[in-house]
C-alpha cells in the first residue's frame, strides 16, 4: 500500500472522523512507517548501550501531516484532537496484533516494561491502557481527552490546554490525576477496580 | 464510577496532595469518615503518585517504537508454561505445587523423595543458562549451603533439569517482610526483634566471607511463628553477574534485570558502590540492611522513584528524609543508627552488621524498661533534620531534573514555586463537617463555621459570604466551582471539625474557584479553651494566603482574643445556632443559652452582643413587644460594648435601638458607622443601615447597602426581602416585584417576601394580585383554607363592586375583627383609616402608635403612600416633630 500524500491525509482524517473505518487503514501505514523508522533508530542506540533520549517522534509525524494544513486555529485544534484519536486507535490495534502474533491471541496482557531500557518511562500495557482510558472517559470525559492528547497526541500541556480551551492549570491537574488513576488501574491497585 | 463520587475523590486527592505527606493520612481519615472505601481509593492513588510521575510521559508513538526496538534486540524465547513441571519428578524431587514466581524465577514446592521432606525448588530465569554461570552458581551455592544459621534459609542443592538450573532450598511458610510491612511502620518491639535477627544472620555470613548483595524486604521471610529467614543467600546477584569485562557496560543494566516489575524493588536497596558497578564487600549488605531497617521503621524505603534512573540518582546523591519525620515516635538513637548505616561512603558507614546488631540489642534492653517517647532532645534534632531535609529535597529536585532532562524553566518553577495566584476578593466558608459521631455536636461545627465567617468578615477588602447563605450548602453534593458560581465568589473554604472531650481539631482548606486550585490547607488541634484564638489564626492565615494586606487595626482585632471558658463557648454556639432559626420557640432557647454563656463567663462579650441583635430581630419579627425587646437589646449591647468596644454586632444592635426605639437618628447613624468599620463583612449591619437609609429617603445609599448585604448573604430570603425597602420607599413597584420574585425562587414560602409583594401590588394599584398574595400568605400562616377562601371571595367582591376603596374598607373591617381577638400594631389601623379617607381616626391611631414606639411607624411613616395626603396636615407635622424627624 502506498503512503497517502499529505493532501490526502486531511481528507482521510475527515473521512475517518465521519465514520469511514477504511480511512483509518489508509492512514495506518503512515504511522507504521514512522514507528519502524524510529524503532530502528532506537535499536542502533540500544545495541551500543547508549542511554536513550526522548525524541519527539509524534511531532515529526504531525509535522508531516500538518504540512498539508493551512487552516485556522480552530481547525488546527480539531485536527490535533482527531490525530490523537487516530494515533490511539492505530497504536492499540498495533499492540493487539503483535500480541496475537506472539501469543496465539489468548495470552495475558504483556506489560511493556522499562527494565531493559533503564532511562525510559515505566511500562505501559497499551491494550490495558486503552480499556482503562475508555473507562475513565466514561465518567470524566475531559480527563480522557487530556490523556488522549498528551499521550497519544504527544501534545505539551500548553498545547493541550489550547486544544481543549481550558487553563493550563486545569490540564495539569487533570493529567496528574488521570495518570495516577490509570496507573493504579493498570497495576490493579485500585481497591475499587472500576 | 459515579461522576459524583469521582468528583469527590478528585477533590480529596488534590487536597491531600497539597498537604505535607505526613499529614495526608490524618486528613483523609478526617475527610472520609463513614466512607472507608473512598479513603482507601484516595490513599491508593496517593501511594501511586510518585510512581506515576513518569508514567505516560513518553508519547505513545515514541513509547511503542522503543518497545519494538527492545523486543527485537532482546528477543529471547518466551519462558515455558510454568505449570508444565507440576506433578513431574525433577531429579529426585516430586513437584507438588507452584509457590510463586518472583524476581528470581519460579518457585515450586516439591517433595524430596530421598529424605522425605518438603523443599522449595527455584528455577532460575533463562538469562542464567550460560555454563560459566552455572559453575559460579555451584560455587556460591556450596558456600551458602555451608551457612548454618536459624535466620538463613538453607540451600540444600543445585541441579539442572531440561537445560534449566534450579536451586533446592528450605521450604518456608509465612510471608515476606515486604508484605508484612505493607507501607506501615512495624511496632517498635518487632522492629528491634527482627532487626537483630537479620543483622545477626548477616554477621554470620560475613564472617564466612559470604556477601548477600541483595538484601531487601522481599528477600526476608517471616514464618508464622515470627521467625526471620533470609532468602537467596549468595545467589541473587551472582546468578546474573556477567563474567567478561567486555560486558561491563551492561552490568548496571543486567544486575537489576531480575524480573519485570521487580526491578524497582531491587534497585531501591542497592548500595551506592553497587549502583556504580564497583567491587563489593560486606559493607554493601550493611547499606542494604540500613535501607531495610529504614523501611521497617517508617513503612517506606529510603530511596524511591518512578524509574531506576531516579532511584539511582537518589542512592548516589540524596539523603532520605529523616526517619523520625515519617515516624515521630522513633527514638533518636534508632534514627542515628539507620543514618549511619546509610552513609554513602562505605569508609564512614557503619562498618559491620555486628555493629548494627549490638546497637539494636542495646536498644532492646532499654526499651523494655521505659516506654520510648519523643524527648526534648529528639524534637530539637527533628527540627534540624527537617531543615536539612528541605535543602536536600531541593538538591534532589535538581538531580532529578537533570536526570530527566527537564528544562531550566521547569527547575526554576519547582524551586521558586508557582507564580502568584490571581487576586481573591471574595470567599465563602462552607459549613464545616462535623466528624464526631455525636450529632449533638452539630451545633459546634456550625458554630465554628459561623465564627470563622465572623472573623473573616472583619477583614476589609474581602467579601465573605454570610452564615445563612453558606449554611445552605450543608451536606451539599454540588461541586465547588458550582457553589462558587452560585455565590459569586473567587474562592471557597471548607473543612472539618472533630471535637473530642476538651480537644478540638479542625482541618480547613482554601480552594480557588473555578480552577479548583488548592491555595492552602491546614489542620489544627487545640484545647477547646483556645478555640477563638485558633479561629483568628485561621482568619489571619487565610488573609495572608490570598495576599490581603491587613490593616494594623484588623491585625490587632484578630490577634487580641482572650481564652474562653469551654462551657461558656459551648452555650454561646448553641445560642447562635438557635438564634439563626428566626422562629419564636428557637428564639426563647437562644436567649436562654446566651444567658447561660454569660452566667458561666460574665466577662465574655460576644454572647451579650449577639443577644442584643437577637432581641432586635425578635421584636422586628413580632416575637415580643417592641419596647420590651429593644430595652433588653440595649442593655445587652451596652454591656458588650463595655467589655469590648470592638464588636461590630453590638454597635449594630445599639444603632437599631437608637433608630427604632429612641428616634435618635444621628446617634443611630454614628453607631451604624462604627459597626460598619468594625465588621465590614457583616451582612446584618449593611441590611439594618440600609433600612435606616431607606426610611430617611436616602434611596441611592440605601440601595447600595442592600446590594452589599445581599452580596454577602445571597441566599438569605429574609435579607433578600428586606432589601426591597428602598425600592418600595421610592415607589419603584415593578422593580420591587421583580426583586421579590427572585427571592421567592430562593424560598417560595418566605412570609416577609409575600408581605412586601402584597404591599408592592397595593402600591401599584394592582389589587387582584394583592388579593392573591394575601390569600397565599394566610394559607402560609396556617389559617383554615375554608376561612381563607371565603375571605378572599368577599375581598374580591368588595374590590369589583367598590374599587380600591372597597378593598381598603374590607381590610379595615377584617383588621378590626382581628383586633378584638388580639390587638396588633395600632399603626396598621392608622394606615387603613387613611386609605379609606378617615383622617381623624388615622391620627388617633397614629398617636397610639407613637405611644407604643411602633416599629412599623418608624420604618415607614415617611414613605407610606396612605399618608401622602396628610403630609401637609399640622397633626402630621407635629408627629414628625415629636419623633425627631423635623
Amino acid at each position: 500500500m502506498t503512503l497517502p500524500s499529505s493532501h490526502e491525509v486531511t481528507a482521510l482524517l475527515l473521512a475517518w472522523r465521519a465514520g469511514d473505518e477504511n480511512a483509518l487503514e489508509r492512514l495506518s501505514p503512515l504511522v507504521y512507517e514512522e514507528l519502524h523508522r524510529n524503532a530502528h533508530r532506537y535499536m542502533a542506540r540500544e545495541r551500543t548501550g547508549h542511554t536513550l533520549q526522548t525524541t519527539a517522534l509524534v511531532n515529526e509525524v504531525y509535522l508531516r501531516l500538518v504540512k498539508a494544513q493551512d487552516i485556522n486555529w480552530q481547525g488546527r485544534a480539531h485536527f490535533f484532537a482527531v490525530c490523537a484519536q487516530m494515533m490511539r486507535r492505530i497504536l492499540t490495534d498495533f499492540a493487539r496484533s503483535r500480541r496475537y502474533l506472539k501469543r496465539g491471541g489468548d495470552a495475558a496482557h504483556v506489560p511493556l516494561d522499562e527494565l531493559l531500557i533503564p532511562a525510559s518511562a515505566p511500562g505501559v500495557d497499551i491494550l490495558a491502557l486503552d480499556d482503562a482510558l475508555t473507562a475513565l472517559s466514561g465518567f470524566d470525559q475531559r480527563k480522557g481527552q487530556v490523556v488522549e492528547l498528551r499521550f497519544y497526541g504527544g501534545l505539551s500541556v500548553d498545547e493541550t490546554a489550547e486544544v481543549l480551551g481550558v487553563s493550563v492549570e486545569t490540564v495539569q491537574r487533570d493529567w496528574r490525576l488521570a495518570k495516577v488513576w490509570l496507573m493504579c488501574e493498570l497495576s490493579g491497585e485500585q481497591p475499587d477496580g472500576t | 464510577m459515579e461522576p459524583e463520587r469521582w468528583q469527590r475523590l478528585e477533590h480529596l486527592y488534590h487536597a491531600a496532595l497539597a498537604l505535607d505527606e505526613s499529614r495526608r493520612d490524618a486528613f483523609l481519615s478526617d475527610s472520609c469518615t463513614g466512607d472507608e472505601s473512598l479513603r482507601r481509593e484516595v490513599a491508593a492513588l496517593l501511594a501511586c503518585q510518585s510512581k506515576a510521575e513518569e508514567f505516560l510521559e513518553l508519547p505513545a508513538l515514541d513509547f511503542v517504537a522503543r518497545q519494538l526496538a527492545k523486543e527485537q534486540v532482546h528477543s529471547s524465547p518466551p519462558s515455558d508454561d510454568p505449570n508444565h513441571l507440576l506433578g513431574r519428578t525433577v531429579s529426585h524431587y516430586r513437584v507438588l505445587s507452584k509457590l510463586g514466581g518472583g524476581g528470581m524465577g519460579i518457585i515450586y514446592l516439591a517433595e524430596d523423595s530421598r529424605l522425605g521432606r518438603n523443599v522449595a525448588l527455584k528455577f532460575l530465569p533463562p538469562g542464567s543458562r550460560d555454563p560459566a554461570n552455572l559453575e559460579r552458581l555451584r560455587r556460591e551455592a556450596r558456600a551458602a549451603s555451608a551457612l548454618n544459621h536459624p535466620n538463613i534459609c538453607t540451600v540444600y542443592d543445585i541441579g539442572e533439569f531440561e537445560g534449566e538450573y534450579f536451586i533446592v532450598m528450605e521450604a518456608l511458610e509465612g510471608q515476606t517482610l515486604r508484605d508484612r510491612i505493607a507501607n506501615a511502620s512495624l511496632p517498635f518491639d518487632l522492629f528491634l526483634e527482627w532487626g537483630i535477627h537479620i543483622a545477626d544472620a548477616l554477621e554470620t555470613a560475613h564472617g564466612k566471607g559470604i556477601i548477600h548483595r541483595d538484601i531487601k524486604p522481599s528477600n526476608i521471610f517471616i514464618t508464622p511463628r515470627g521467625q526471620v529467614k533470609i532468602l537467596d543467600f549468595g545467589l541473587a546477584k551472582r546468578a546474573h553477574q556477567p563474567e567478561s569485562a567486555g560486558e561491563s557496560t551492561l552490568s548496571l543494566r543486567e544486575t537489576h534485570i531480575t524480573s519485570p516489575g521487580a526491578a524497582i524493588g531491587t534497585v531501591a536497596y542497592m548500595s551506592p558502590e553497587q549502583a556504580r558497578g564497583e567491587e563489593l564487600d560486606h559493607r554493601t549488605d550493611v547499606f542494604s540492611l540500613g535501607c531495610v531497617l529504614y523501611e521497617m521503621a517508617t513503612g517506606r524505603p529510603p530511596f524511591g522513584g518512578a524509574t531506576s534512573a531516579i532511584i539511582f540518582a537518589a542512592i548516589l546523591r540524596s539523603d532520605p528524609p529523616a526517619p523520625s519525620l515519617l515516624n515521630p515516635s522513633l527514638p533518636l538513637e534508632v534514627e542515628q543508627m539507620i543514618q549511619k548505616a546509610l552513609e554513602k561512603d562505605r569508609e564512614v558507614r557503619c562498618q559491620s552488621a555486628a555493629e548494627l546488631c549490638a546497637e539494636l540489642k542495646r536498644l532492646k534492653r532499654y526499651s523494655g524498661s521505659a516506654k520510648v517517647s519523643p524527648s526534648e532532645q529528639q524534637l530539637g534534632a527533628r527540627n534540624i533534620s527537617l531543615r536539612s531535609g528541605r535543602v536536600l529535597a531541593i538538591a534532589f529536585i535538581v538531580v532529578l531534573a537533570a536526570t530527566l532532562g527537564a528544562n531550566f524553566a521547569g527547575i526554576r518553577k519547582a524551586l521558586l514555586g508557582q507564580p502568584a495566584s490571581p487576586r481573591i476578593t471574595s470567599l465563602a466558608v462552607l459549613p464545616l463537617n462535623n466528624l464526631s459521631s455525636d450529632s449533638e455536636q452539630e451545633y459546634f461545627a456550625d458554630g465554628m463555621t459561623d465564627e470563622l465567617i465572623t472573623d473573616l468578615s472583619k477583614i476589609s477588602g474581602l467579601r465573605v459570604i454570610s452564615r445563612t447563605s453558606a449554611m445552605q450548602y450543608k451536606g451539599t453534593h454540588k461541586s465547588l466551582p458550582q457553589i462558587a458560581k452560585e455565590l459569586g465568589v473567587d474562592a471557597v473554604m471548607e473543612g472539618t471539625v472533630l471535637r473530642s472531650g476538651n480537644r478540638v481539631r479542625i482541618t480547613t482548606q482554601l480552594i480557588q474557584a473555578p480552577s479548583e486550585k488548592h491555595l492552602w490547607a491546614e489542620s489544627y488541634e487545640r484545647d477547646v479553651r483556645d478555640v477563638l484564638t485558633l479561629q483568628n489564626e485561621v482568619a489571619r492565615t487565610v488573609a495572608s494566603q490570598i495576599r490581603l494586606q491587613l490593616t494594623p487595626q484588623e491585625q490587632t482585632r484578630l490577634a487580641s482574643v482572650r481564652a474562653v471558658d469551654p462551657q461558656a463557648h459551648e452555650n454561646y454556639l448553641k445560642a447562635r445556632y438557635f438564634a439563626s432559626k428566626l422562629s419564636p420557640d428557637e428564639f426563647q432557647k437562644a436567649v436562654s443559652y446566651f444567658n447561660k454563656a454569660n452566667e458561666v463567663d460574665p466577662a465574655y462579650a460576644l454572647p451579650y452582643a449577639d443577644l442584643a441583635e437577637t432581641y432586635c430581630w425578635a421584636t422586628a419579627l413580632g416575637f415580643l413587644p417592641s419596647q420590651e425587646g429593644l430595652l433588653k437589646a440595649k442593655a445587652a449591647a451596652s454591656r458588650a460594648i463595655e467589655i469590648d468596644g470592638s464588636i461590630g454586632s453590638a454597635h449594630n444592635a445599639l444603632a437599631w435601638v437608637k433608630y427604632i426605639n429612641e428616634w435618635d437618628f444621628n446617634g443611630a447613624e454614628r453607631e451604624f458607622h462604627l459597626a460598619l468599620n468594625l465588621s465590614p463583612g457583616d451582612a446584618n449591619v449593611h441590611l439594618w443601615y440600609g433600612m435606616f437609609l431607606a426610611q430617611a429617603g436616602r434611596v441611592r445609599e440605601s440601595t447600595a447597602e442592600m446590594q452589599i448585604a445581599q452580596n454577602l448573604d445571597p441566599l438569605s430570603p429574609i435579607i433578600g426581602s428586606l432589601a426591597v425597602t428602598p425600592l418600595l420607599a421610592d415607589k419603584q413597584y415593578d422593580q420591587a416585584l421583580e426583586h421579590l420574585q427572585k427571592v421567592l425562587e430562593l424560598d417560595p414560602n418566605s412570609p416577609v417576601a409575600h408581605f412586601y409583594l402584597q404591599s408592592a401590588y397595593e402600591g401599584k394599584g394592582d389589587f387582584p394580585n394583592a388579593i392573591r398574595e394575601a390569600h397565599d400568605m394566610a394559607l402560609m400562616f396556617g389559617e383554615a383554607p375554608a376561612t381563607v377562601a371565603s375571605r378572599t371571595e368577599a375581598l374580591t367582591h368588595a374590590l369589583t363592586s367598590s374599587g380600591p376603596k372597597g378593598y381598603w374598607q374590607f381590610q379595615l373591617k377584617s383588621f378590626q375583627a382581628a383586633w378584638k381577638k388580639s390587638p396588633g400594631d395600632p399603626y396598621v389601623f392608622a394606615t387603613l383609616f387613611a386609605h379609606v379617607g378617615d383622617n381623624d381616626d388615622a391620627f388617633i391611631w397614629l398617636d397610639k402608635a407613637f405611644e407604643l414606639h411602633s416599629q412599623e411607624m418608624t420604618l415607614s411613616l415617611l414613605t407610606e403612600p396612605a399618608f401622602e395626603s396628610l403630609h401637609s396636615d399640622p397633626r402630621f407635622q407635629n408627629l414628625l416633630h415629636r419623633i425627631g424627624r423635623r
